[in-house]
C-alpha cells in the first residue's frame, strides 16, 4: 500500500508542512482513504472467500481507486500513472513500477483480508467466551447456596451436564485459538498440554472428607451453608494438592550422557513418590470409571430389587460421597457437587 | 522513481536494468534510492553538507522527509488526521 500511494504522486522534492498547504493536505486524505479502500476490499473478499481472493479484491479496489480519481482530475494517479508512464516509455525500470504496485495493492488487500478474518475471530470467541462465563456462573451458583437464588441444589449429574457443556465451549474457544480443542496449562510438568480430541478429559473422582461440622440435625439454613462454603473451602484445598500430588524427587539427568541418562532417568522411575495423594488425604476414598461402571452393571441386574437395597453395597460409597469433583480445563478447574 | 526507495526493490528493479541494458536507468533508481530511503537519505544529506554542497545537502534531505510524509499519508487515519492538520 505504501509503495502504491508513494507511486501516486511521482514527485520530489518539497514537503507541505506548513498550515493551509491544501494540495499537501488533500494528498494525504487521498492517500490515506485509497488505502483504506483497499483494506476494506481485501477484508470483504478475506472474510467472504476465508482466503486469497483478498489478493484480486485489493488490486481491483486499487486500480478502480485511480481510475476513478483519474476520471475526476484528468491526470493519472496512481497505478494509472505508473502504467501510463510505462507505456510512454517502456523499460525494464517501468514495467518493473508496474509490477511493484500491484503488487502492493495485492499485498494491502492480503493484509485486511488477515484483518477481516481476525476480527471475524475474535466476535466469534467473544460470544463463546460469553456463552462459557455464563455457564461458569451458573455452576458456581449451584455451587454456592445464597439462599435468595436457590444455589447450592444442584445435582451431581447437573454439574456435570454443565461440565460437559463448559468443556465443549472450551473445546471451540480452543480450536479457534490454538487451532487444538484441548489446549492447557499443565501445572504438574509446567508445559503447555495439546492433546488429541479424543482423550479422556475428565474422571470422575468420588470421595468422602468425613466432618462433623456440616449437614447436622437442626442447623439453621445460615450454618448449613457456613458449613458448606466451609467444606468447599477444604475440597478447593485438596483439588490444588491433587495437582501437586505423586511427586518424586528430582535429580539432574540432563547434563549426563546418553547412557547415563537413561540409567539416570531409570532410577528415578523407580523411586517412590516423596508425597502422594493417598496419603495426604487417607479418608479420601477415589472410584475410577471402570469401577463406576461396575456399579452401574449391577444395579441394572439387580433391577426387580427393593429401590432402597438395590445395589446397597456398590453403591455405598456413591452414597456417603459428600462431593464429586470433577478435573477440568484449565478454565473451570472442576465442577463439585454436594448432597446434604 | 516508484519504490525506489525500499530497500531491496530498488537494488531488484538496477538489476533487471541492468540486464536489460538500462545502465543509465539503473544508476537512477540507486540515486533515488539513496536520496530517497529513510536514514540512508539522512546520512547521504550529512556528507554532501560535509563536502560543501549545502544545495546537494537540502535537496537530498527534502527528498528523504518527503518519503517519510507519503509513507505516512498512506497509513489509514494517520494520513487522515495530517490531511485535516495541514488543510
Amino acid at each position: 500500500m505504501i509503495i502504491i500511494l508513494f507511486c501516486d504522486n511521482l514527485y520530489v522534492g518539497g514537503i507541505h508542512h506548513a498550515f493551509g498547504d491544501h494540495e499537501g493536505g488533500n494528498r494525504a486524505l487521498n492517500a490515506a482513504t485509497r488505502t483504506t479502500v483497499v483494506l476494506a476490499s481485501g477484508a470483504a473478499a478475506g472474510i467472504a472467500s476465508g482466503g486469497l481472493a483478498a489478493i484480486p479484491a485489493g488490486i481491483a479496489a486499487g486500480s478502480t481507486y485511480d481510475l476513478v480519481e483519474t476520471g475526476i482530475t484528468k491526470k493519472p494517479a496512481g497505478i494509472v500513472a505508473v502504467v501510463d508512464n510505462a507505456v510512454k516509455n517502456p523499460s525494464a525500470g517501468t514495467i518493473f513500477d508496474v509490477a511493484v504496485a500491484y503488487a502492493g495493492d495485492g499485498l494491502a488487500g492480503y493484509s485486511g483480508g488477515q484483518i477481516g478474518n481476525k476480527l471475524v475471530t475474535m466476535q466469534q470467541l467473544s460470544k463463546l467466551e460469553h456463552a462459557r462465563a455464563m455457564k461458569m456462573e451458573q455452576l458456581n451458583n449451584g455451587m454456592f447456596s445464597d439462599g435468595a437464588s436457590g444455589g447450592g441444589g444442584m445435582s451431581t449429574g447437573q454439574a456435570i451436564q454443565l461440565g460437559s457443556e463448559i468443556n465443549s465451549l472450551t473445546s471451540q474457544i480452543n480450536t479457534i485459538a490454538q487451532g487444538s480443542p484441548q489446549w492447557w496449562y499443565d501445572p504438574k510438568t509446567g508445559n503447555v498440554t495439546v492433546t488429541k480430541p479424543n482423550s479422556i478429559t475428565a474422571v470422575p473422582i468420588v470421595g468422602n472428607m468425613p466432618d462433623t461440622t456440616d449437614c447436622e440435625d437442626g442447623q439453621s439454613p445460615e450454618q448449613r451453608r457456613e458449613a458448606q462454603r466451609q467444606r468447599l473451602i477444604r475440597v478447593y484445598q485438596m483439588q490444588e494438592d491433587a495437582f501437586q500430588h505423586d511427586v518424586y524427587p528430582q535429580q539432574p539427568c540432563d547434563q549426563l550422557s546418553k547412557g547415563d541418562k537413561a540409567k539416570c532417568l531409570k532410577e528415578q522411575n523407580s523411586k517412590k513418590p516423596t508425597r502422594s495423594i493417598d496419603t495426604a488425604y487417607p479418608n479420601v476414598l477415589r472410584t475410577n470409571s471402570e469401577q463406576l461402571k461396575n456399579m452401574k452393571d449391577t444395579i441394572k441386574q439387580k433391577f426387580n430389587q427393593d429401590p432402597n437395597k438395590k445395589g446397597r453395597k456398590e453403591i455405598e460409597q456413591l452414597n456417603r460421597a459428600r462431593w464429586i469433583p470433577v478435573p477440568m480445563f484449565d478454565q473451570c478447574p472442576f465442577t463439585v457437587s454436594f448432597h446434604c | 522513481m516508484c519504490a525506489d526507495w525500499i530497500p531491496g526493490v530498488s537494488q531488484l528493479k538496477s538489476i533487471c536494468q541492468l540486464v536489460t541494458g538500462d545502465v543509465e536507468g539503473a544508476a537512477r533508481t540507486q540515486e533515488n534510492f539513496v536520496r530517497e530511503c529513510p536514514v540512508v537519505s539522512q546520512s547521504v544529506a550529512l556528507g554532501q553538507l560535509i563536502a560543501g554542497d549545502e544545495d546537494g545537502a537540502k535537496e537530498t534531505w527534502d527528498r528523504g522527509v518527503g518519503t517519510i510524509s507519503n509513507v505516512a499519508n498512506g497509513i489509514p487515519v494517520v494520513g487522515h488526521v495530517k490531511g485535516e492538520f495541514v488543510n
